[in-house]
Order: C-alpha cells, then sequence, then structure tokens
C-alpha cells in the first residue's frame, strides 16, 4: 500500500512539532505527566553501592533473601562517612526497600548476620581496595 | 526507500482500529497498575511537602476507584471510534492525576508509567493538528478518518521519540559526552543487579560491570540509540529500524539492572511494527480480527496549501512557547526539584503491596 503523499508533508510537520514540542516542554517543566526529562542516570559516577548481608561463611546476598529480622535498631541510611573522599554512588530507591524489608519482616531469626553497606571503587585511590563493606547494623534473622 | 515512504506508514491504506486500540489497552493497563499503587498509597515523611493536600488525600481514597471507572470508560470510547479527541483527554487527564498523586505520595514519579501517557498525548495533538488543517483548509465538515488517524499515529511516535530523545539530551547536558566513560554504567549495574544472582542475567551483568571496555560500548549505543529515536519520523523502514534498536536497549537494560519498562517496549512494538503486512496472515482463521487489517477505502485528504500548513504549524509553535513561558513562571520546576528527595527516617514499615 502506498501512502497517501499528499499527507505527507503535513505528517512530517507534525512529527517535528511534536518531538521539539514534548523536549521543550519536558525541560521547562522538568517532571509533569506525561512530561519527563528522563534524568534518572544523567550522571557520572567512579563507585557504586548496595545494601545487603553478609552471613556467617562470608557470602553476600539480597536483605530479601533474609525473613525472621531481630534487630537492636533501624538500619540508617545515612551513615556516617568512614573515610575522607566522595560518597559512593547510591540508589536511595534500593536502599529504602532493603530498610523496609527488615521492618516488615520481624521474627526471631537465630543466624547472626552483618547489615552492610557493599561499596565497589571503580576508580579506587591509592591504598584503597576496589570494594569494601560498611557494616550497618548487626542482626539475626533466617534466610528465607 | 521511495520518495512517497518518507513519514509515511505501514498503517496507510489500513485502517488504524488496531493501532487505537492497543495504545488504550496498554493506556488502560497503566491507569489500572497507578490506581492499585495508589490504592495503597498512605502518606508519610516521604510525601513530598509541598504538595496540595487534595493530591495527597487520594491516596487509599475510594475516589481513586471512581477516577479508574472514569478513565477506563473514556479509553474504551477512544479505542471503539476513530478521532475521539475528548474520551483521550479524559482518559489523559485521569492518568496524569493518578499518577501525580501517586508521586506526590511516593517520593517521586513512577517513570515506566509515562509511555503510554505521552504516547496519547502525542495521538491527540495528531488529531487536533489534523482537525485544525481541515478548518484551515475550509473542509472540517467532510474530514477523512483516514487522515485524521494518520496524523494521531506519527503525533504518537514522534512523542515517543521525545521521550529518548530527552534522555539523551539528559546526560548530554549533564555530564556530555564523556557519560560514555568506561565506569558510569558499570556503577549503574553493580547499584542495581540483584546480589549474588547465580542467573544467566546474573553472570551476564556480572560480566559488563567486570569489562571496562564493554561498558563502554554499551554505553555509547546507549547515546546512538536514544538519539536515533528521532529517525522514527522518517518512514516504514527507519521507524521499524529505530523501534527495534530501543527495544533491544530496553531488553539489554532489564538483563543488568531489572528494570523493565514494559509498556514502553510494549507501545514501541505496536507502533513500529509492520503489523498490517503479517498480522492478516497470522489471523485468517478469525474472521473477525482479520477485519481490523483489511484495505480501508481510499482517503479524500484536505487540499490543504503550504501557507495554510504552515500557518497550523506556527499555531502550534506559539501554544508550545506559551506553555514553556507559563513554566517559567509558575514554581513547577520548584515542585518537580523535591521529587526523589527523601524526608526524613521512616518510623515504621510501609504497607507492602
Amino acid at each position: 500500500m502506498m501512502p497517501p503523499p499528499d499527507s505527507l508533508p503535513s505528517r512530517i510537520l507534525l512529527g517535528v512539532l511534536v518531538l521539539t514540542g514534548y523536549v521543550a516542554i519536558a525541560n521547562a517543566v522538568q517532571q509533569l505527566y506525561p512530561f519527563s526529562v528522563f534524568d534518572m542516570y544523567a550522571h557520572q559516577a567512579t563507585s557504586a553501592s548496595r545494601i545487603g548481608v553478609r552471613d556467617a561463611t562470608g557470602a553476600l546476598s539480597e536483605v530479601s533473601a533474609w525473613t525472621a529480622w531481630h534487630c537492636d535498631a533501624p538500619i540508617r541510611l545515612q551513615e556516617p562517612p568512614t573515610q575522607p573522599g566522595p560518597a559512593p554512588y547510591t540508589i536511595p530507591y534500593r536502599d529504602r526497600e532493603a530498610q523496609e524489608w527488615v521492618l516488615a519482616h520481624p521474627g526471631n531469626g537465630a543466624q547472626h548476620v552483618e547489615v552492610v553497606r557493599h561499596v565497589w571503587w571503580l576508580q579506587p585511590l591509592p591504598n584503597q581496595n576496589e570494594a569494601e563493606d560498611r557494616v550497618l547494623l548487626r542482626c539475626q534473622a533466617e534466610r528465607q | 526507500m521511495t520518495r512517497a515512504s518518507w513519514g509515511g506508514s505501514f498503517w496507510d491504506g489500513y485502517t488504524r482500529t488496531f493501532l487505537r486500540g492497543g495504545l488504550a489497552v496498554i493506556a488502560a493497563s497503566n491507569l489500572f497498575g497507578v490506581a492499585t499503587d495508589l490504592a495503597h498509597d498512605q502518606r508519610g515523611p516521604w510525601s513530598h511537602p509541598f504538595a496540595p493536600e487534595w493530591l495527597l488525600s487520594l491516596g487509599g481514597s475510594p475516589l481513586v476507584g471512581v477516577l479508574l471507572a472514569v478513565g477506563l470508560g473514556a479509553l474504551w470510547r477512544f479505542a471503539r471510534q476513530p478521532g475521539q479527541v475528548r474520551a483521550g483527554v479524559v482518559a489523559l487527564l485521569t492518568m496524569a492525576l493518578l499518577v501525580e498523586a501517586d508521586a506526590a505520595l511516593n517520593e517521586g514519579p513512577k517513570r515506566h508509567f509515562f509511555a503510554p501517557g505521552l504516547a496519547l498525548l502525542g495521538w491527540i495533538v495528531g488529531l487536533a493538528f489534523a482537525r485544525l488543517s481541515a478548518w484551515r483548509a475550509g473542509q472540517h465538515e467532510a474530514v477523512d478518518v483516514q487522515w485524521l488517524e494518520a496524523h494521531a499515529e506519527m503525533g504518537a511516535v514522534a512523542a515517543l521519540a521525545g521521550n529518548y530523545v530527552d534522555a539523551v539530551g539528559s546526560k548530554l547536558l549533564h555530564v556530555g559526552a564523556h557519560w560514555a566513560n568506561d565506569t558510569t554504567l558499570r556503577s549503574i549495574v553493580l547499584a542495581h543487579h540483584t546480589l549474588g544472582d547465580p542467573s544467566l542475567a546474573g553472570r551476564y551483568a556480572a560480566f559488563v560491570a567486570g569489562n571496562a571496555p564493554v561498558a563502554q560500548a554499551l554505553s555509547i549505543a546507549t547515546l546512538l540509540v536514544q538519539g536515533g529515536a528521532c529517525l522514527m519520523l522518517l518512514g516504514l523502514r527507519w521507524r521499524l529500524i529505530a523501534g527495534l534498536a530501543i527495544f533491544l536497549f530496553h531488553s539489554n537494560v532489564e538483563l543488568l539492572t531489572g528494570i523493565g519498562y514494559g509498556p514502553a517496549r510494549t507501545l514501541l512494538l505496536l507502533f513500529c511494527l509492520p503489523w498490517p503486512r503479517f498480522m492478516p496472515q497470522l489471523v485468517r482463521w478469525w474472521p473477525r480480527a482479520r477485519t481490523l487489517f483489511e484495505p480501508a477505502h481510499p482517503v479524500t485528504k484536505p487540499s490543504l496549501s503550504g501557507t495554510q500548513l504552515a500557518q497550523v504549524g506556527a499555531l502550534v509553535v506559539g501554544v508550545v512557547a506559551v506553555v514553556v513561558l507559563f513554566a517559567q513562571v509558575v514554581p513547577i520546576r520548584a515542585y518537580a526539584a523535591m521529587h526523589h528527595s527523601y524526608h526524613g527516617e521512616r518510623a515504621g514499615p510501609r504497607p507492602q503491596q
């Protein structure tokens, strides 16, 4: 099927107007449904971090792989810096998911575990390891 | 590519019932998703500090069910009848209200809800543009619905493309081409992917996270594919190539980070695949479905001069300019900037959904 040729200039004009109009309005409002600049990953990072569980065997796993949590305090997301230099890159909602999981799954777990912020340094400084654990909390829990 | 295919569509010569219905189904699914989230939402220290009371009060309110019914009803009407601007606007406003309420209650907007809304917006703008053009040509009373929906389709595709142009533009504006270095994508993968994932996807994510040249190549491909979304406007083949490239990009992101963007991927398949070329064969045993892909009657087009078309285009530019200027006057950017900021430690768990 051939397209109706007479409508093509108006369609191309419309396409250009809608595309540029969407980009212009999105940049003007930043976020207002359905406009967005989609800048979630518009940053530069040389590190990464995740909140996880280090068990007695030394294995690192997701907080959500564990249940029956018994901790003396909630996980603090804003842990004090343990060393000079930039803070590691974090995904706040992933951190909060971990925090909420522990709060939502209390119990009397028997295994001693450490809730850690595991940090990867992708461009480590001299005398800095490529990865480190920052212990946030010591708890007892059970594997799911 | 023939000259006639520039700006053309696989749907030229066919009714766009399947396309319109598909858009309505994807939007309805999203509307149901956000309404379900909102029904469980509760305000707390994580909620937007400057959100209006009436917006926050929607969380867990029975009014969410009413809005869902209104939105679904509007989408039903939109899907059933071609050229429906009013029903599309009602559906879009309902989606906007629910998504903004969910965003205010939950620290920020969930971006996977955006693609159906912007495609619907583009469809509506396309319809309005075509109606305005027909009116300018003095032929608005006998305007052909196929002609209207050819523009609606282009509007939706252009809005989808704008989504990706925005994404690449943000990266280039904030960081520059250096975004595609050998660490940024690795950090995103490591910060998202499930810890200790033994699956094939987990091994692939670990491979990318541990392999700087591969990560950098994927980063460069991300910029090219997102920027290449503009090509979807050019015509049949470019739309197919660019659409599939973005679909593959999303699929790769899901393997690496678990972030799927299902509605956006479904819309890409809906608008970029040549459905009329292969669906008639696939549904030949189902006469009712086959009618969706039968050739339509010849299109009658308004005879629009270049000057008249330029006038309609200038009006659209004027509307966009007014909206952009209005956004500078009202504190909407300041409100948006407060999304995704954490407003205190939680005192207890949020209800699990």
